[in-house]
């Protein structure tokens, strides 16, 4: 199997099954940002071949100095943006891809101590309701969250694609994680 | 440790990245601070609830449909947009340094003479105003009017 640089180089050289076996490795890690940070399907199905679209136009100008990976969820979030500012221009309603149902509560599993990842595996419905709850975030704590919280990636990998120090990505963390709590208490209140 | 570090550290503590010096001060104030206690338990928690939510694949087809846009030439229209969004972006930022120059040329006061070779109109036009109404002093003084 061929590595990302050697993908990449094959691409530059205008190879398309190059650039499509990128797409097929990373689709659905840039879908699942995009979902993450527009909780809509359509949004991020748009989003998403945006991504891949504007990654093969700009392909000859990636100097290949950082990963290919934290190049395209650099120009991912760039999207995200984008589509985000789209969205507050059209008002779009989160509400036609999100139900509101809850049937757990949430802030059982938060103050649960001793809760474990088995524990905290919540129902479909409270995974909306926190997919939700995150797209009520301002923007850079949403990111933030979706890069590490969902997405799993390192300080240094997220102030790479973010460009903000790693003392950054600490402080904007620890206050994205406490606006999210403050909201789905709001929400498990109501 | 005190509460006001325990806010700086959580968040290290809570995904690993403490060294074990650290680990032992921000565990040893848990112990004696059942607020920073109930906050800790409550964000990991919230952590593994997040890393617990499904992943969202892409559809099938995916590839199809980006290979369809990128042969059709999406990637390049995709390109141009760029291309001139930035340029309106630099057309906007030298219409904005030339404004300043403009006015902060207006509004600087002459002191030196402007030569052929040098200067602005503005300097040039303040230039030859002052010269004239020194002309018109110096007339007054010689002919008394």
């Amino acid at each position: 199997m061929l590595s990302d640089s050697e993908l990449v180089r094959f691409s530059k050289d205008g190879r398309l099954e190059a650039f499509e076996s990128l797409i097929t490795k990373y689709k659905d890690r840039v879908y699942n940002i995009a979902f993450s940070f527009c909780a809509n399907a359509a949004e991020s199905d748009d989003i998403a071949q945006s991504v891949f679209v504007k990654a093969y136009a700009n392909i000859g100008s990636f100097e290949e100095k950082a990963a290919f990976s934290t190049w395209l969820y650099r120009i991912t979030v760039n999207e995200c943006y984008t589509a985000l500012k789209k969205r507050r221009t059209n008002v779009l309603s989160l509400d036609a891809e999100i139900s509101n149902a809850e049937d757990i509560s949430l802030a059982d599993i938060l103050a649960d101590a001793k809760a474990d990842i088995e524990k905290a595996m919540v129902s479909s419905e409270t995974q909306n309701m926190m997919r939700k709850s995150i797209t009520e975030l301002p923007d850079k704590y949403r990111i933030i969250l979706t890069l590490r919280d969902i997405e799993d990636m390192s300080y240094e990998e997220i102030s790479r694609i973010m460009k903000i120090s790693q003392d950054k990505v600490k402080v904007w963390l620890f206050r994205a994680r406490n606006k999210l709590k403050q909201i789905i208490e709001k929400k498990e209140r109501k | 440790m005190n509460c006001k570090n325990f806010c700086n550290q959580v968040s290290a503590y809570i995904d690993g990245l403490l060294t074990p010096a650290e680990k032992e001060l921000f565990e040893k104030h848990c112990a004696s601070c059942a607020g920073c206690a109930k906050e800790t338990a409550e964000l990991k928690n919230l952590r593994l609830s997040l890393l617990s939510l499904k992943k969202m694949p892409a559809r099938a087809g995916f590839e199809t449909s980006v290979m369809a846009k990128i042969e059709s030439g999406a990637g390049l229209a995709s390109f141009f947009e760029t291309f001139f969004r930035a340029a309106k972006a630099a057309v906007l930022v030298s219409l904005v340094v030339f404004g300043i120059i403009i006015a902060f040329d207006y509004f600087t006061p002459a002191v030196a003479q402007p030569t052929a070779s040098g200067g602005s109109i503005a300097a040039l036009n303040r230039y030859v105003l002052q010269s004239a109404a020194v002309n018109m002093s110096n007339e007054k003084l010689v002919t008394g009017r």
